[in-house]
């Protein structure tokens, strides 16, 4: 009875009594040192980057301390209509979050995905209790949609789920979906050379994968670039390289949101191995359709395709 | 693509699941339907009471007078039940028929048979006056007599009864109580008639 009083959405039925009114959607970039939205604003997809200084930001931690949401919405949300029907997806950067390359056949079909069934599939995995957990196919789709003999396993500390849901919900809006930066990176990196090496640099996170058309052989995460150094770098994709040598004959392809192109061609020139950096002149088509992407243009297309790669809800 | 809800809680989940649930929805229409209908019944209530409170000082000023008229009517109780008497008595006067026009009518069939002759008449009355429902009671005894003619005094005495009876009001009795018969050596054939007259 408590449990159906607390979960029972009253406000939402208030508001939606006379209709449900059009599901709206936007997505927040959140790290520990930026925030930026891409959401639309009068039928148009607008980039806002430069957000996290503004008071009621999300935060990956401590959103209670940052303030009510009223700032936030006052100066980054205003024409947005962020209410009870808005969803947001939000991609996140930070350095709990654990990526895992898993057999199918270990995994199975059946049975929910706790913490002890993560250790038994990864029994290296750290803090299995204090995550959530996400298994994806090697097209970085639901598992029980296609079941492909690479699955990545992907864990999120809980707090970071907590104060995102926390914050969405005091606008009475939707999470449809939180999101590793990596993910979203290697999603866009896989769409543009869906056979060969890709390696995602993020703030706290490097991730190499291989692919061959669009499905992920091979995906290990390590320590940001600056921490591990392009030679370690170097020597794990040389490994890749050897395991599936007629795919490493592809040059790899360099993506990151953090970097410029400048930075990137500077740390690309360190490999031993042939390299493309990725660069904004690859998405001339995404530039018109989005507003305000100039200031960051990987940061904004990254969001925009998080934006894609969530499907509508079921529920709807 | 993901699944909807990568990575939310189930919390988050149950939250968006509860929001198109069908139960859900339908208890909280009934919840809305039943408070609309508490505010209708308390704006309805109030209204009701305001109305009260404004007609209030009315409703006691009428109730002030119905009692002063109560204990007015009390005091002239006496009166109104001799009112009562005279309005029952009302139609009794209007519709009696006098004594006199009785009398007037006998006469008048008298008068129009020439062969009988009124000697006396008694008219006497049982009306009580102090019974509201008393009515006319008449009782006449004519004695007359029928002068001697080539018919017989019993058949001169029939048409005049006859006479009589038309002569008086429909609900006047004549009976004969002393047919005419001629005694001894006397001219005349005395007779005896006695009406009787209920006023409806």
């Amino acid at each position: 009875m408590l449990q159906f009083l607390s979960s029972y959405p009253w406000r939402y039925y208030l508001k939606t009594f006379l209709g449900k009114g059009r599901t709206a959607r936007g997505v927040l970039l959140v790290k520990e040192d930026r925030v930026s939205m891409l959401s639309s604003v009068g039928g148009k997809l607008v980039f806002s980057s430069g957000l996290r200084e503004l008071k009621g930001a999300p935060s990956l931690t401590n959103s209670s301390k940052a303030g009510s949401g009223a700032n936030f919405r006052k100066r980054a949300l205003v024409n947005r209509f962020v209410n009870h029907s808005f969803e947001w997806i939000f991609v996140v950067d930070t350095p709990d979050v654990q990526i895992h390359q898993i057999d199918s056949l270990r995994y199975g079909h059946t049975g929910e995905l706790t913490s002890r069934r993560v250790m038994e599939l990864v029994p290296s995995v750290l803090k299995a209790d204090l995550a959530n957990w996400e298994l994806v196919n090697s097209k970085l789709e639901p598992i029980e949609q296609d079941t492909t003999p690479v699955s990545i396993l992907l864990g999120l500390p809980k707090s970071v789920i907590k104060e995102l849901e926390g914050w969405s919900r005091q606008f009475q809006s939707i999470v449809a979906a939180i999101l590793p930066l990596g993910l979203v990176l290697l999603d866009q990196s896989m769409a543009l050379s869906p056979t060969g090496f890709h390696v995602v640099l993020t703030t706290n996170h490097t991730v190499i994968a291989l692919t061959q058309e669009g499905e992920i052989r091979l995906i290990t995460r390590v320590d940001p670039i600056e921490r591990l150094g392009a030679a370690q770098i170097d020597a794990i994709i040389g490994s890749f390289g050897d395991t599936f040598p007629e795919m490493a004959r592809h040059p790899a392809r360099f993506i990151s949101s953090d970097l410029s192109g400048a930075e990137l061609v500077n740390q690309a020139k360190d490999f031993s191995i042939p390299l493309v950096s990725t660069s904004h002149s690859e998405f001339l088509d995404l530039e018109k359709i989005i507003q305000g992407c100039g200031v960051a243009p990987i940061e904004a297309f990254a969001l925009y395709r998080a934006l894609r790669l969530v499907p509508p809800s079921a529920y709807q | 693509m993901v699944a909807y809800g990568f990575f939310t809680s189930r919390k988050e989940r149950s939250r968006q699941r509860y929001r198109s649930d069908k139960f859900y929805r339908g208890t909280f229409t009934v919840i809305v339907m039943v408070i609309v209908a508490q505010v209708f019944l308390v704006a309805a209530a109030s209204a009701l009471l305001t109305a009260e409170r404004r007609i209030e000082p009315e409703t006691r000023a009428l109730e002030l007078r119905v009692t002063r008229l109560a204990s007015e009517e009390e005091q002239q109780a006496a009166l109104l039940r001799k009112l009562k008497i005279l309005t029952s008595l009302k139609p009794l006067i209007e519709d009696r028929i006098p004594a006199s026009r009785l009398i007037s009518k006998i006469e008048e069939a008298f008068f129009a048979n020439e062969q009988v002759g009124l000697i006396d008449l008694k008219l006497s009355n049982h009306f009580d006056p102090n019974d509201p429902n008393s009515k006319d009671d008449f009782t006449i005894l004519v004695t007359g007599a029928i002068k001697p003619t080539s018919l017989l005094p019993t058949v001169v005495l029939t048409d005049f009864t006859k006479t009589l009876e038309e002569k008086l009001p429909k609900d006047a009795k004549v009976e004969i109580a002393k047919n005419a018969t001629v005694q001894g050596a006397e001219a005349f054939a005395p007779f005896e008639l006695k009406i009787h007259y209920l006023s409806p």
